[in-house]
C-alpha cells in the first residue's frame, strides 16, 4: 500500500479479567493486538461469550483493559481519569448498541445531537442543521420530531446511528447493530452503514453474528479464546 | 448545566405518575408543617393573650430590705423586740425616682410599655358589708398597655378616670350591690380609709380579676398607700413575651432591683406551651421523614429503571458528575414544585380554618381557630421540605453517577 490511512485505535497485548476479586476470575482476553485504520469497515466475529462486546468497549474507551494499552485517536487510555476518558469518548467515539438505547423522553433529532448536548450543553445552529442533513440521508426526514416509541426498529437504529456519527467522531463501534432487525431492515441499516463510512472516512468496527454481512466488510476479525486473529478469505 | 437541566426536566414531565407522587409527597410534608405550626403558633399566642394578657410581663420591685438584726436596732428591751423587727418588714419598699426608673427600664431592648405601678390591699365598704380587694394603682392610659380594660367596660368609664374615681368588676359590684356612680368607701391596708366614685364597671371575663380587683389612678393609689410621689413596682411589657426571662434578669442584673417574669410565676402553663411546641415539631420533623423516604424510594427506583439510558449517556461521554447533576436536579425540582405546592394548599387550609368561628363574649362572633400567618413559617417548611428532598435526591443520584455503563451494556 503506497498510503497508509492514519490509525483510528489501536491495543497492544489486551488482556482483560473479570472478577479478579473473586475466586473465579475468567480472563476473557489474553493478549490481543488490533490495529484499526481510518476509513476502514471492519466486522468482529466469535462465538456467543468469546469477547466481542469486552474488545470493542476496550476500543471504545468504556472499559480499561487489565494488562496492555490502548492508543485512541493518538491518546494513550492508561494516561487519562475517567473524566478523561469520558471527554474522549464524547469526541471521538460513536457507539451503537443491539439495542439501540435512545432516550425515550427526547425526539428523534433531539436524540440525534446528544453527544453534542453533552459537550456543548446544548447543539449549536451548524451542528444541528448537519444533523439534520444526516437524518434527511438515512431517510429520517418526516421522523425528526417523533419519540422513539413511535419509530419503528430499523428507524431507531438508524437514528442511532446518526447519533454515533453527530460529534463527527473518527471511530464508531457497533455491537451487533443488527441483531434485533429483521432481515431487512438488519441489510438496509448495514447498508447506510457501509455508505456512511465512505462518506465520513470513520473507522467502523461492527460486531455482527451474520457471516453474509461479515463477508462485506473489509476486514474481518476472530475473537477466538481469547485471542483475534484476521479472518482472511482462505480460511473459509 | 442546559443539557442536565434538559435531561432532568424531560424525565420529569416523561415521569408523570412518579413526579405526581414525590411533588405530592413534598407538598404534603409543607401542608402538614406550615399548617400544624400556624395553628400551634396562633394557638398559643391566643392562649398567651388570654392567660397573660392582663398580667405585665415582668414586674419590677425594690430589692427587699433586710429585717435589721435586733442588736442592730438598739432596742433592748426584751418586750419591743417582735414590734421592731415587724415595723422594719412591714415598712413598704418603694422606688422614689419614678422618673429616673422608668427611663433607665425604657432603655431595655424589646421593652415596649414602662408602667409605674402600686399595688396594695383594701377593704371596699358598701352599708354593712367590706370586701377584700386588691387595688391596683395606674395612669389609665398606661395601665392600658399592660391589659386592655378599656375593652371589657360594660359601664362607665375608665380611661377618663378623674382623682377619687375607681372601677370595679362586675361580679364585685353585683356582690355588694354597687351601681355606676355609687360612692364607696376604701380602707387600705396602710390604714388610710377615703370615698370614692365607682366610674365604670368591666367584665374581664376571669372571675378573680371581676371579684377583687379595683382598677383606680396612681395619684389616688398613692395616697391610699401612703406613697407620696412614690410607686411600689414598675410593669413592663414586652414585644416578645417568651424573652420575659432575659429582660427579668438583665434588669436585675444591671439594676439591682428584684425582678418577676411571668414565665416563671406561671412555669406550669409555660411548661404547657413548650410541650405543645415540641410535639408540633415532632410532627414536622415526621412529616419530613415520610415525604423523604418516599422520594428517595421512588428515585430509586427511577434510577434502576433508567439504568440503560444512563449507560447509554455514559458511554456517548458524558461525565459521572452530569448523571448526578442530572439526578440531583430531577430532586431539586421536585422539592421546589412541591414546597410551592405545599404553601399554596396550606394558605388555602389556613384561610378556611379561619372562617371558622364561634360565639364570644358580648354575642360577637370570633374565630375558633387563630391562625397566624407568619411568612417564616412558609419560609421554614419550604426550606427545610427542600433540604429534607435534596438529601433524599443525594443516594439515588449517586447510585446513577456511579453506574458502570460495561455493566449495563453487558447485561444487554
Ligand atoms: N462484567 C463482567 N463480569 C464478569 N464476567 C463478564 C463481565 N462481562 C462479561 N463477562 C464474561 O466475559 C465473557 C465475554 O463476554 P462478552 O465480551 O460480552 O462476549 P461476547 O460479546 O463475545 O458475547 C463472557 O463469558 C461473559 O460472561
Ligand atoms: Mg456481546
Amino acid at each position: 500500500m503506497a498510503t497508509e490511512a492514519a490509525v483510528a485505535v489501536e491495543g497492544f497485548g489486551l488482556r482483560k479479567v473479570y472478577g479478579l476479586d473473586t475466586s473465579y476470575p475468567v480472563e476473557v482476553l489474553q493478549g490481543v493486538d488490533v490495529r484499526i485504520r481510518q476509513g476502514e469497515f471492519v466486522a468482529i466475529i466469535g462465538q456467543s461469550g468469546s469477547g466481542k462486546t469486552t474488545l470493542l468497549n476496550l476500543l471504545g474507551a468504556l472499559d480499561r483493559p487489565t494488562e496492555g494499552r490502548i492508543v485512541l485517536s493518538g491518546a494513550d487510555t492508561a494516561d487519562l481519569d475517567d473524566n478523561g476518558l469520558a471527554d474522549l469518548r464524547n469526541r471521538v467515539v460513536g457507539f451503537v448498541f443491539q439495542f439501540h438505547y435512545l432516550l425515550p423522553e427526547f425526539t428523534c433529532l433531539e436524540n440525534a445531537l446528544m453527544p453534542l448536548a453533552i459537550r456543548h450543553g446544548s447543539a449549536g445552529r451548524a451542528d444541528t442543521e448537519r444533523v439534520r442533513g444526516l437524518l434527511d440521508r438515512v431517510g429520517l426526514a418526516d421522523q425528526m420530531h417523533k419519540r422513539p416509541g413511535q419509530m419503528s426498529g430499523g428507524q431507531q437504529q438508524r437514528a442511532a446511528l446518526i447519533r454515533a456519527l453527530a460529534n463527527s467522531p473518527r471511530l464508531v463501534l457497533a455491537d451487533e447493530p443488527t441483531g434485533n432487525l429483521d432481515a431487512r431492515s438488519g441489510q438496509e441499516v448495514f447498508d447506510l452503514m457501509r455508505e456512511m463510512t465512505r462518506e465520513t472516512g470513520v473507522a467502523f468496527v461492527m460486531v455482527t453474528h451474520d457471516d453474509r454481512l461479515a463477508q462485506a466488510a473489509d476486514r474481518v476479525i476472530h475473537v477466538e479464546l481469547g485471542r483475534a486473529h484476521e479472518h482472511t478469505r482462505a480460511e473459509e | 448545566m442546559r443539557f442536565e437541566v434538559a435531561v432532568a426536566t424531560r424525565h420529569l414531565v416523561a415521569g408523570k405518575g412518579q413526579t405526581v407522587l414525590t411533588v405530592a409527597a413534598v407538598a404534603v410534608a409543607v401542608t402538614v408543617i406550615i399548617f400544624i405550626t400556624s395553628l400551634i403558633q396562633g394557638l398559643q399566642t391566643r392562649l398567651v393573650n388570654d392567660f397573660i394578657g392582663s398580667l405585665p410581663h415582668v414586674t419590677v420591685k425594690p430589692a427587699e430590705r433586710r429585717p435589721r438584726p435586733l442588736a442592730a436596732t438598739g432596742a433592748r428591751v426584751e418586750g419591743m423586740a417582735g414590734t421592731a423587727v415587724q415595723e422594719t418588714v412591714q415598712r413598704r419598699d418603694s422606688f422614689d425616682d419614678v422618673e429616673k426608673l422608668t427611663q433607665q427600664l425604657a432603655q431595655f431592648s424589646g421593652v415596649t410599655a414602662v408602667v409605674p405601678a402600686i399595688r396594695g390591699q383594701a377593704f371596699l365598704v358598701h352599708g354593712a358589708r367590706r370586701f377584700g380587694v386588691s387595688v391596683s394603682g395606674a395612669d389609665p392610659a398606661k395601665q392600658e398597655r399592660i391589659n386592655a380594660l378599656q375593652d371589657d367596660m360594660i359601664s362607665g368609664r375608665w380611661l377618663s378616670l378623674g382623682s377619687d374615681e375607681i372601677v370595679i368588676g362586675f361580679r364585685l359590684a353585683d356582690e355588694a350591690g354597687v351601681r355606676l356612680g355609687d360612692r364607696v368607701r376604701l380602707l387600705s391596708s396602710e390604714g388610710v380609709d377615703g370615698v370614692f366614685t365607682v366610674a365604670g364597671i368591666f367584665d374581664t371575663g376571669q372571675n378573680a380579676a371581676d371579684l377583687g380587683s379595683v382598677f383606680t389612678t396612681l395619684r389616688t393609689a398613692q395616697r391610699l398607700f401612703r406613697l407620696q410621689g412614690a410607686v411600689s413596682s414598675v410593669l413592663l411589657k414586652l414585644d416578645d413575651p417568651f424573652t420575659a426571662n432575659q429582660v427579668a434578669d438583665a434588669v436585675s442584673g444591671s439594676l439591682r432591683h428584684k425582678t418577676e417574669s411571668w414565665m416563671r410565676e406561671q412555669a406550669s402553663f409555660v411548661n404547657g406551651l413548650r410541650a405543645q411546641s415540641s410535639s408540633s415539631a415532632m410532627i414536622s420533623v415526621f412529616a419530613l421523614l415520610a415525604s423523604a423516604f418516599s422520594i428517595a424510594a421512588v428515585l430509586i427506583v427511577s434510577v434502576i429503571q433508567k439504568s440503560k439510558e444512563i449507560g447509554i449517556l455514559k458511554s456517548m461521554g458524558a461525565r459521572d458528575r452530569q448523571i448526578l447533576l442530572i439526578f440531583g436536579m430531577e430532586g431539586l425540582g421536585i422539592a421546589l414544585v412541591g414546597a410551592l405546592a405545599g404553601c399554596g394548599a396550606g394558605y388555602l387550609f389556613l384561610r378556611m380554618l379561619q372562617g371558622v368561628r364561634q360565639v364570644a363574649r358580648f354575642g360577637r362572633t370570633d374565630q375558633l381557630f387563630p391562625v397566624s400567618f407568619d411568612p417564616a413559617i412558609f419560609l421554614g417548611a419550604a426550606a427545610a421540605a427542600v433540604a429534607a428532598t435534596m438529601v433524599a435526591a443525594v443516594l439515588p443520584a449517586r447510585r446513577a453517577a456511579r453506574m458502570d455503563p460495561v455493566e449495563i451494556i453487558h447485561g444487554n
